[in-house]
């Protein structure tokens, strides 16, 4: 690949002239008095001359619209032009909206084009305006027979896309789009402007009953037409793919026209490629269904061959602009191939291997750029296979990790996070640490973080991890975030079974006792040695009073924070050795009068402890436990909101493992039970029942015509199918709440803590608005919610058309132990009668509560504890329990946040203990958590269920939880 | 029908969807447009979706500048800048003399695609004003709206065929023109100020 010939740097356009002037009548070439303003501007000396001129102008703007009399339709043009460039050189421009709509209104073109440009320029979403520009708009869209003014509608209702304007209008925008007589140069816009639609209120469109107008669409013959109804059939496609699959048979057809046939009109080749856009458009479509390939459909084979014909005939052109658009195929066919990855075809995989591998090798900054993006997402589709080959351009990759363009070293960085495994670990992370070394500071941060993760991932021992680490803050110590460094301490901590921690000690002993220590290195030297420092006593040369003073010396140079560290270690030393006591001593007096905080109580509090006698101190200062592992390691929390920074909605990347949410879930899966994944992975996920509240739901609702598929069984008000859906809410992170053929509720809740984030998605499945809908939840004393609700449906009430959705979102903390759930009321009126259906939150004790696992002594001892606050109900279910309903019941346990206590169970009981976090805070102002314990004992059809918590009132919510739960199993 | 859905693909999908909840403000990023000359000064700016109240249009595409007049011409056409309040945004430029087209993008277009694209907006602009140049942006700022319009819409990409950008362009030109015509006879005092 040669760097291109035609630089895309080069001093003028070098494209062939045009054979004609063309002389448009713009409203700039004729209004001397815009062209004068514009030069003024040109010529101010300075800033403040330009704004100040702007103001003069703006001024004198002003006074004309508010002047009584009539504007010139050419004044009114002028004037708002001027507002337009003064918006455009970053002048605020709060008025002449008025102006700007009578223009939009107008019934001449020349006046209506600019009024559609200043609008999608000056009128934001959300303006006043807005509702009064909504009938003009509408008008152009639907009642006049002019092309060229239902265009200027359409596009700024794409460009304005302000809710409003999309509420109000997107059954015009639909009907425009589908309508017989619709040009293509309208057709094409509208399509966009439903794509912009649907990406604001996605289920404004029936996806069902949308598909047939979309294969009509697709066998349109303008290219136009067909990219842009690809570019909005791929945002239908990414919420529903079910329903669009019959459009694959479209799409390969298409392409095989472009691609093996090359039969596309001559306008339409962009340096010699046939409508690159929409060959990518059509390659994206098809990445939504991954299993295509194995289909064994007809047109299987026709895919294979364009993907074929894709790679090997992309030659390397001396046209920067033909090896452009190439390449975007090109690039596009790859990722395809990705996609499809083990079950598409092996000797495609293989070709895109082979030609990724020269792409990251080649000069051309784009293509390496793209090359290493690509791979990186390859690396972590498929394991297996592609890793092994990945593997082998490390050299290659780490090469450009040494580029001088920053946007290539972090693709290299990402790419060679990504092909890390246990088996290159090593050489990986010792790479990045040499390339550290001169990594300037605008990668430096990222690269410690992955380096810190990679380490501790793969480690092969622990000790080569610590001693990484330490490379780190030795390097880079200021990038060295004290998450990094916690961790490992945390890791140290609790592996006392080996000689870690000894070795650790000896390690940081040394690396402490060099003057040049960095202020981190200080830091974890400080906890180390305090902690673990005893195990090196022993050793010559480094008794207590050695480390003492390895630390002290660093003593003047370092922060406050790392001196109360240090502080901690030689309290912790001061209980152990005492012949430094003298030393130290003097320290802690000299610190009594510190004028930072910290150092002064802790000084003070640690000179006390002395005096206090040896057992009290001794119990204090001892080693401290092992830390509790269920955290989630804040090294990944760090990473995933670096990961979520980068992140987007293509295909690959929501597939990519490493995903944040993903990655949480197949990490923690060892571990820890994090209900927010594993709840939904494990029993039964039902796929009908995640879409069911934010997008028209596929299989069993059905297009919003059809009443239901469920309905029977939901009649209105049916209380065992309500107490049914609240109880499945109980143990499920999302579901529907309530369902009848005209409102649906659905409810999507997480949990952390004490805290908890509640949406609540109330849509209309009926054929007619609902007017006064109202969501009411009436405070209750043990819960501070706050509530976001755009709508209104909280407050006073608000209308909700046909197939719209209300959306509250609600901030709860529990303040209290309680056991009642809070209460909504879901109440509207159609134009017949009203409706109102009481329903309860899923919000109750368990909700708040986090998993705690215990051992059996521990379980039995506050079992015997609690035995006062206990809480008790048998119930009686359908069918006899077997031990596959016991596995059950052992799921819902994990799906209610409790820790199972194995031990303490025979086949027929299952226990669990956990934690009600509440916000509420005892004397000492540490938070109340409220310890719960629960025995679920099966004997022939009955249940027995019995909590024991520390408050009584908790443990009859969490044995109301638990019943309600196993009643509906 | 492609039915044979397996168990851990029916995870996957779960698992997209949640990812979709949680960035679902990412999907409604549009591309903006943006044209800045070699000091800094826009000459277009186009922002297709909402600014966070952290930012205005000028100091976005100052901060957007500075970023990219940094690096040389010998350097890739992708940069990733994070924004404070509004995440990562990918920017693909192409620099031409005196000037800089920008367009900051999500990821529903593909990046060679987006450089293409410039080239079809910079061409287009070159046959409209015969060997466009930066005092043709100037002077014209409301026929470059009308062709970007005529390319991108609402933020997505609409045409990408020249002579039928410049097709459209011209027609709404001689509509614009008749419907003057029709309009107003006077057309005298029109010049004064």
């Amino acid at each position: 690949m040669q760097y291109p010939v035609v630089d895309p740097n080069r001093p003028t356009l070098t494209s062939p002239a045009p054979l004609y002037r063309p002389l448009y009548l713009s409203i700039t070439s004729t209004a001397r008095g815009l062209q004068n303003f514009i030069s003024d501007l040109r010529n101010a000396k300075s800033k403040e001359d330009e704004s100040k001129r702007v103001s003069k102008e703006l001024a004198n703007i002003r006074s004309k619209f508010t002047a009584s009399g009539s504007l010139s339709s050419y004044q009114k043009k002028k004037y708002v032009w001027k507002l337009v460039y003064a918006f455009m050189l970053g002048y605020d421009v709060d008025f002449g909206h008025a102006e700007v709509v009578s223009l939009v209104g107008s019934a001449k073109y020349s006046e209506k084009q600019v009024g559609y440009v200043a609008m999608s320029l000056l009128l934001k979403a959300g303006d006043s305006m807005m509702n009064m520009i909504v009938n003009s708009i509408r008008n152009d869209l639907v009642g006049s027979y002019d092309d060229a003014a239902t265009s200027l509608a359409l596009t700024s209702i794409a460009n304005v896309s302000g809710i409003e304007l999309m509420q109000a209008l997107h059954v015009e925008v639909q009907r425009v789009l589908v309508s017989p007589n619709a040009t293509p140069a309208v057709r094409k816009k509208a399509a966009l402007c439903l794509l912009r639609l649907i990406r604001q209120l996605p289920d404004s469109i029936a996806s069902a009953d949308f598909a047939p107008h979309i294969s009509n669409l697709l066998q349109d013959r303008h290219m136009g037409v067909l990219t842009s109804t690809m570019s909005l059939l791929i945002g239908l496609t990414s919420k529903h793919e079910q329903e669009y699959e019959t459009m694959i048979p479209y799409a390969i057809h298409i392409l095989s026209t472009l691609v093996l046939k090359k039969s596309v009109s001559p306008d339409y080749l962009y340096y010699r490629t046939p409508s690159p856009w929409l060959q990518i458009k059509l390659l994206r479509f098809l990445q939504y269904y991954p299993e295509l390939m194995a289909s064994g459909q007809a047109y299987v084979a026709t895919l294979k061959q364009c993907l074929a014909r894709i790679l090997n005939d992309t030659d390397v052109s001396d046209s920067i602009n033909k090896s452009n658009a190439d390449h975007a195929v090109l690039f596009e066919a790859i990722s395809t191939i990705v996609v499809f990855g083990d079950s598409g075809d092996e000797d495609l995989q293989l070709a895109a291997m082979r030609l990724l591998g020269k792409f990251i090798s080649v000069r051309e900054p784009n293509i390496r750029y793209l090359g290493l993006m690509t791979m990186s997402r390859l690396a972590v589709l498929h394991n297996n296979t592609n890793k092994e080959q990945i593997k082998t351009f490390q050299s290659v990759v780490v090469h450009s990790l040494k580029d001088a363009d920053i946007s290539v070293r972090r693709r290299a960085l990402d790419l060679l996070f990504v092909m890390c495994d246990q088996t290159n670990a090593e050489s990986i992370v010792d790479e990045l640490i040499t390339y550290l070394v001169a990594a300037d500071a605008g990668i430096r941060e990222q690269m410690v973080l992955k380096i810190a993760v990679l380490a501790e991932k793969f480690a092969t021992s622990k000790k080569w991890y610590v001693d990484t680490i330490l490379k780190l803050i030795s390097i880079s110590g200021d990038q060295v975030s004290d998450s990094i460094w916690h961790r490992v301490i945390v890791i140290v901590t609790n592996n006392s079974d080996d000689d870690l921690q000894q070795y650790v000690a000896t390690t940081m002993f040394d690396v402490c006792s060099s003057k040049n220590a960095h202020v981190k290195a200080v830091a974890v030297g400080s906890y180390v040695l305090g902690e673990f420092g005893f195990l090196i006593a022993e050793e010559a040369g480094k008794s207590g009073e050695v480390q003492f003073q390895v630390l002290h010396q660093h003593w003047p140079l370092i922060d406050a924070n790392t001196q109360g560290i240090m502080l901690t270690a030689f309290a912790k030393m001061y209980n152990l050795y005492e012949e430094i006591r003298p030393i130290i001593d003097p320290i802690f007096a000299k610190l009594k009068t510190s004028v930072d905080v910290e150092l002064q109580q802790r000084s003070n509090e640690y000179r006390i402890l002395g005096s206090l006698g040896p057992e009290i101190m001794e119990d204090i200062l001892r080693e401290m436990p092992a830390f509790d592992t269920q955290k989630v390691s804040t090294l990944e929390i760090a990473l995933d909101q670096e990961h979520s920074d980068t992140h987007d909605v293509n295909v690959f990347k929501k597939k990519d493992p490493n995903s944040p949410a993903s990655k949480r879930g197949s990490k923690t899966a060892q571990q820890e039970p994090e209900p927010e994944i594993l709840v939904q992975a494990e029993p039964e996920p039902e796929p009908d029942l995640l879409d069911g509240f934010d997008d028209p739901p596929p299989a069993p609702i059905g297009g919003f015509d059809d009443p239901p598929l469920s309905k029977q069984a939901v009649t209105v008000g049916d209380p065992a199918a309500v107490a049914s859906s609240f109880a499945k809410l109980l143990s499920t992170p999302q579901g529907v709440l309530f369902q009848n053929e005209y409102v649906q509720v659905g409810v999507k809740q997480e949990f952390r803590g004490s805290q908890g984030r509640i949406q609540l998605f109330a849509g209309n499945m009926g054929a007619e608005s609902f007017t006064n809908f109202k969501l009411d939840m009436p405070q209750v004393p043990y819960l501070r919610t706050t509530v976001q609700d755009e709508m209104g449906a909280t407050g006073a009430g608000c209308t909700l058309a046909p197939k719209q959705q209300a959306r509250v979102m609600i901030m709860a903390e529990a303040i209290a132990p309680y056991c009642e759930a809070p209460g909504l009321t879901v109440t509207f009126e159609t134009s017949t009668t009203t409706h109102s259906y009481p329903l309860k939150l899923p919000i109750v004790p368990t909700s708040f509560t986090e998993p705690v696992t215990v051992d059996k002594a521990a379980f039995m001892g506050r079992w015997g504890q609690l035995a006062a606050k206990e809480s008790q109900e048998i119930i009686t279910v359908s069918r006899t329990v077997d031990p596959a309903m016991m596995q059950q019941v052992a799921a819902l346990l994990t799906g209610l946040k409790y820790g199972r206590c194995q031990e303490v169970d025979s086949p027929t009981t299952c226990s669990g203990c956990g934690t009600m976090k509440t916000g509420a805070k005892d004397g000492q102002g540490n938070p109340i958590s409220v310890g719960c314990l629960v025995r679920i004992e099966a004997n022939g059809d009955k249940f027995r269920v019995t909590a024991r918590t520390l408050h009584p009132v908790v443990s009859q919510g969490v044995k109301e939880t638990f019943c309600k739960v196993l009643k509906a199993l | 029908m492609i039915k044979a859905v397996s168990k851990t693909c029916r995870i996957k999908r779960l698992l997209q969807i949640l990812l979709f909840f949680n960035r679902s403000y990412l999907t409604l990023r549009p591309l903006q447009v943006l044209i800045i000359n070699n000091h800094g000064l826009p000459r277009l700016q186009k922002y297709f979706s909402p600014l966070p109240p952290s930012h205005t249009p000028p100091t976005l595409t100052r901060h957007i500048f500075n970023s990219i007049a940094s690096r040389p011409d010998s350097f890739c056409n992708y940069l990733n800048l994070h924004i404070e309040d509004w995440g990562d945004v990918k920017l693909i430029y192409r620099h031409y003399a005196t000037l800089y087209f920008v367009f900051a993008v999500d990821s529903q277009e593909s990046d060679l695609g987006i450089l293409d694209l410039i080239q079809v907006f910079v061409e287009s602009l070159d046959k409209c004003f015969c060997n466009v140049c930066e005092l043709d942006l100037i002077f014209h700022s409301d026929k470059v709206h009308y062709v970007l319009d005529e390319i991108v819409s609402g933020g997505m990409v609409l045409e990408t065929n020249i002579s039928m950008v410049l097709e459209s362009v011209r027609e709404q030109g001689k509509l614009g023109k008749s419907s003057l015509r029709m309009g107003e006879g006077k057309q005298n005092d029109v010049y004064r100020r």
